[in-house]
C-alpha cells in the first residue's frame, strides 16, 4: 500500500495538469491577494480631499440640527416600540464620525484575513477538486487503468492508494500557499492597516479556521479523485460540478431558500467559518393588514455542516467504491 | 489430451460472459473450454467479435465472467489473481499507456508498483530496442514502439506467462518478423506465450499449439499439425492434358475428384504417386502434381463456415 501510495504520488506530481493547477492556485492566491490590498489601501489624496469636505459639511449640519435630529429620532422609536419593543434606532449615536461614516476606517489583519481566507478556502478546494478528479480521470480515458490493474489487480488497494496519494498531495501545496496568504495579508496590514491588534484568540480562531480550509482541500482532492474514477472523464467531472453550482446552488437555492442548509455552499461556509448565517425571506399580513416580507437570519451550526460534508463525502466516496469494484474496466 | 489443472498455464471451464448492449443482450463469450499447456506459443484463434479479447480480459480479473470456471497456473482467479498476477505479463488490445510521459516514465511507474528494482526498466528498455527512444514521450511513439514498450511493460515482472492480445495489429513485416522472434525467443526461455490473432498464416509460423473459436466457442485445439489433419484431409492438384478422361479414371478409382481452374483437385490423398501410377496406365501423363497441405486457414474458413460465421481472416 505504502509502495502504490508513493507511485501515486510520484505520477501526480508528474502531471502536468497537476503543475498547471497548482500555478493556477498560486496566481489565484495572488489576484486575492491584490483583492486585499485593494480593501486596505488608503484612499487617494483626491478621495480624501473629497471625504473630507463631505465629512465637514455633514458635521456642520450636526451642529446646527443635531439636537433636533435625536429628538426626532427618539419620538419615532417610541412609536414604533409600542408594536416593537425591541426596536432599537441608535438615536444616541448619529453624529458623523470620522473615519466611521467618512474617511476610511483602518483594516485590522485579523479581519482582513478571515475575508480573505475564506474566499480563498473555496477556490483552494475547487483546483483540488480538479486535480484529483483529472489525475484518474486521465487513466480511464487513456486506457492506461486496464494497464495498471494487471500490475495490481485488489481493486480496493487501486482505489484507496488513489485517494490517499490525492489527499496527501494536496497538504504541503495548501500549506505552501496558506503561508503565502498569511504572509501577503500581514504585510498589507502592516503597512497600510493595523496589526497591533490582533489577540491570541484570534491567532487561535484564525489558525483552526486555516486548519479547517486545509480538511477541505484534502477532501475535495479526495471527492475528486471519486467523481473522476465514477465519471471516467475530466470534462464530465467538471460538467457534473458546473451543472451543480449554476442549477442548484444559482437557481434552485433562490426559489427554495429554506432549503439552503442542504447546499454545498452553506455548508462549506459553515465548515470553514465554525457555523454561519444565511437568511430567509419571510413574509406575513402584519396588524395593520398590510403584507411585508423581511429577511430573517438564521443559524446554520458548525455540527450540522461537519455532518452533512462527511456524510456527503463518504457517499460519494463509498458508492464509487462499491461501482469501481465491480466495473468492466477496457 | 486431458492435462491436470497444474501442468496448465491456463484453463477455462464454461466461461461466459454477456454484454448488455442496445438491441439487447449479446453473448460475447458462450461457455468457452481453454486449455493452454505450460511452455511454447499457444496460439489463440479467432475471426473478429468472437471473443478473444474478452476471454482474456476475463482472465486478467478487468471484467467479471458471468459463469464458469478460470485457472492460471492452478491457481483459481479471479479469485487468487493477486497470488499468481506477478507471474503474468498481458498486453490487452492496443497498448495503453500515458501519452504525456516518457516511456520510460511509464516503465518506471510500472516497476515501481511492483517493487522491482530500478535498472529492470533499463533492462527491458535494451530487450525491446527501445533504448534511447525511451526518454520520448510515449505520444510520439510510432505504433510499433508502442507495441514494443507494451512488451517491455510485460517484461517488468519477468513473467512465466505472457498473453499477447493481436500484437501485431496494424504492424509491418518487419515489425511482425520481430514480434515473431520476440514470442519465440520468450518461449524459448521457457516461457509460456499465449498470442490471440485473427490473422492466421502469423501464428502458424510461430505456434506449437492452437486454440480455435468462434462465437466464443471452442472450435478445435491442439498441436497445429493435429489441427490441421483433423480437420481438412490434404488434397492433390493435378495438371493433365485430357481433363475429362483423367477426371473419369480417378472416379472410377474411387477418388475423390474436382476440377478447379484447369486442373484437377483429389481430396483425400496425401500420396500423389498414386495418382502419377493410375493415370500412365491409360497413357495419361501428368505434367503437374502440387500436394496441397492444409493450412491454418482453411481450417478456419472451414470450422467457422460450420459454425455459420464470415472469418475476415486475411488471407495468405
Ligand atoms: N464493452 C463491450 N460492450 C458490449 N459489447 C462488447 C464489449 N466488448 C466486446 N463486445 C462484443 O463482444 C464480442 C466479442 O468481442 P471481443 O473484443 O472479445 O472479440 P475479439 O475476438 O477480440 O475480436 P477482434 O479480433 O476484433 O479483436 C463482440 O461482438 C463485441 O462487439
Ligand atoms: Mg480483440
Amino acid at each position: 500500500m505504502r509502495r502504490l501510495t508513493k507511485v501515486e504520488l510520484r505520477r501526480l506530481f508528474s502531471r502536468r495538469l497537476t503543475a498547471g493547477a497548482l500555478l493556477g492556485a498560486v496566481v489565484v492566491t495572488g489576484m486575492i491577494l491584490l483583492g486585499a490590498y485593494q480593501q486596505a489601501k488608503p484612499l487617494s489624496g483626491q478621495q480624501l480631499a473629497f471625504q473630507r469636505a463631505q465629512f465637514d459639511q455633514a458635521h456642520q449640519n450636526w451642529a446646527l440640527n443635531g439636537a433636533q435630529q435625536v429628538k426626532d429620532c427618539v419620538k419615532q422609536q417610541a412609536i414604533i416600540q409600542k408594536s416593537d419593543p425591541k426596536a432599537d434606532f441608535h438615536c444616541n449615536d448619529m453624529e458623523p464620525k470620522w473615519g466611521v461614516n467618512w474617511g476610511k476606517p483602518k483594516v485590522t489583519f485579523d479581519d482582513l484575513m478571515h475575508s480573505t481566507l475564506l474566499n480563498w478556502s473555496y477556490l483552494m478546494a475547487f483546483i483540488a477538486f480538479l486535480i484529483g478528479a483529472g489525475f484518474v480521470a486521465s487513466e480511464f480515458s487513456s486506457g492506461s487503468m486496464g494497464n495498471w490493474l494487471t500490475f495490481e489487480p485488489r481493486r480496493m488497494r487501486v482505489y484507496s492508494t488513489k485517494l490517499a496519494a490525492a489527499g496527501l498531495g494536496l497538504i504541503p501545496a495548501t500549506l505552501t500557499l496558506l503561508g503565502l496568504l498569511f504572509g501577503g495579508v500581514w504585510l498589507i496590514t502592516a503597512r497600510y492597516g493595523s496589526t497591533a491588534g490582533t489577540t491570541g484568540k484570534m491567532w487561535n480562531d484564525l489558525g483552526l479556521m486555516s486548519a479547517r480550509s486545509l480538511v477541505l482541500a484534502v477532501v475535495a482532492a479526495t471527492v475528486g479523485v471519486a467523481m473522476g474514477t465514477l465519471l471516467r472523464h475530466t470534462a464530465a467531472v467538471i460538467g457534473i460540478a458546473m451543472g451543480y453550482l449554476i442549477l442548484i446552488e444559482a437557481i434552485f437555492s433562490h426559489l427554495l431558500q429554506n432549503q439552503q442548509p442542504w447546499l454545498l455552499r452553506l455548508n462549506m461556509d459553515g465548515w470553514l467559518q465554525h457555523g454561519t448565517k444565511y437568511y430567509i425571506q419571510s413574509c406575513k399580513t402584519d396588524s395593520q393588514g398590510q403584507y411585508r416580507c423581511d429577511g430573517v437570519e438564521k443559524l446554520l451550526g458548525f455540527g450540522h455542516s461537519s455532518t452533512y460534508l462527511g456524510l456527503l463525502v463518504v457517499l460519494v466516496v463509498g458508492i464509487t467504491a462499491m461501482v469501481f469494484q465491480r466495473r468492466d474496466v477496457n | 489430451m486431458p492435462a491436470s489443472i497444474a501442468e496448465l498455464a491456463i484453463s477455462t471451464k464454461g466461461l461466459r460472459k454477456t454484454y448488455r448492449n442496445r438491441k439487447g443482450l449479446h453473448v460475447a463469450v458462450a461457455g468457452l473450454d481453454l486449455d493452454v499447456p505450460v511452455g511454447g506459443v499457444h496460439g489463440f484463434l479467432g475471426p473478429n467479435g468472437s471473443g478473444k479479447t474478452t476471454s482474456i480480459r476475463m482472465l486478467l480479473g478487468l471484467i467479471r465472467a458471468d459463469a464458469g470456471t478460470m485457472n492460471i497456473f492452478g491457481h483459481e482467479v479471479p479469485k487468487h489473481l493477486p497470488d499468481v498476477v506477478g507471474r503474468v505479463g498481458a498486453i490487452v488490445e492496443s497498448p495503453k499507456f500515458f501519452p504525456a510521459f516518457s516511456g520510460r516514465k511509464n516503465l518506471q511507474l510500472l516497476a515501481e508498483a511492483i517493487g522491482r528494482p530500478r535498472g529492470i526498466v533499463d533492462q527491458v528498455l535494451e530487450q525491446t530496442s527501445l533504448g534511447e527512444r525511451g526518454k520520448d514521450k510515449y505520444r510520439t511513439y510510432s505504433l510499433g514502439m508502442k507495441q514494443r514498450l507494451a512488451i517491455a511493460a510485460t517484461l517488468l515482472k519477468e513473467p512465466d506467462l505472457l498473453i499477447f492480445d493481436e500484437p501485431t495489429n496494424g504492424l509491418d513485416p518487419a515489425g511482425i518478423r520481430e514480434i515473431r522472434n520476440t514470442m519465440r525467443a520468450l518461449s524459448d526461455q521457457g516461457k509460456t506465450v499465449l498470442v490471440s490473432s485473427h490473422i492466421l498464416s502469423e501464428v502458424e509460423q510461430v505456434a506449437d499449439t492452437v486454440s480455435i473459436i468462434g462465437h466464443g466457442r471452442l472450435l478445435a485445439s491442439g498441436r497445429v499439425a493435429d489441427v490441421i489433419g483433423n480437420q481438412v484431409a490434404t488434397s492433390v492438384r493435378v495438371g493433365v492434358a485430357d481433363l475429362a478422361a483423367a477426371h473419369r479414371i480417378l472416379t472410377d478409382g474411387g477418388l475423390l475428384v474436382r476440377e478447379d481452374g484447369g486442373l484437377l483437385v483429389v481430396d483425400g490423398i496425401a500420396d500423389g504417386a498414386e495418382i502419377t501410377k493410375r493415370l500412365a496406365a491409360h497413357y495419361l501423363f501428368v505434367n503437374e502434381l502440387i500436394p496441397v497441405r492444409a493450412d491454418l486457414e482453411s481450417v478456419f474458413l472451414q470450422l467457422t463456415a460450420d459454425e455459420g460465421l464470415e472469418s475476415s481472416g486475411n488471407a495468405k
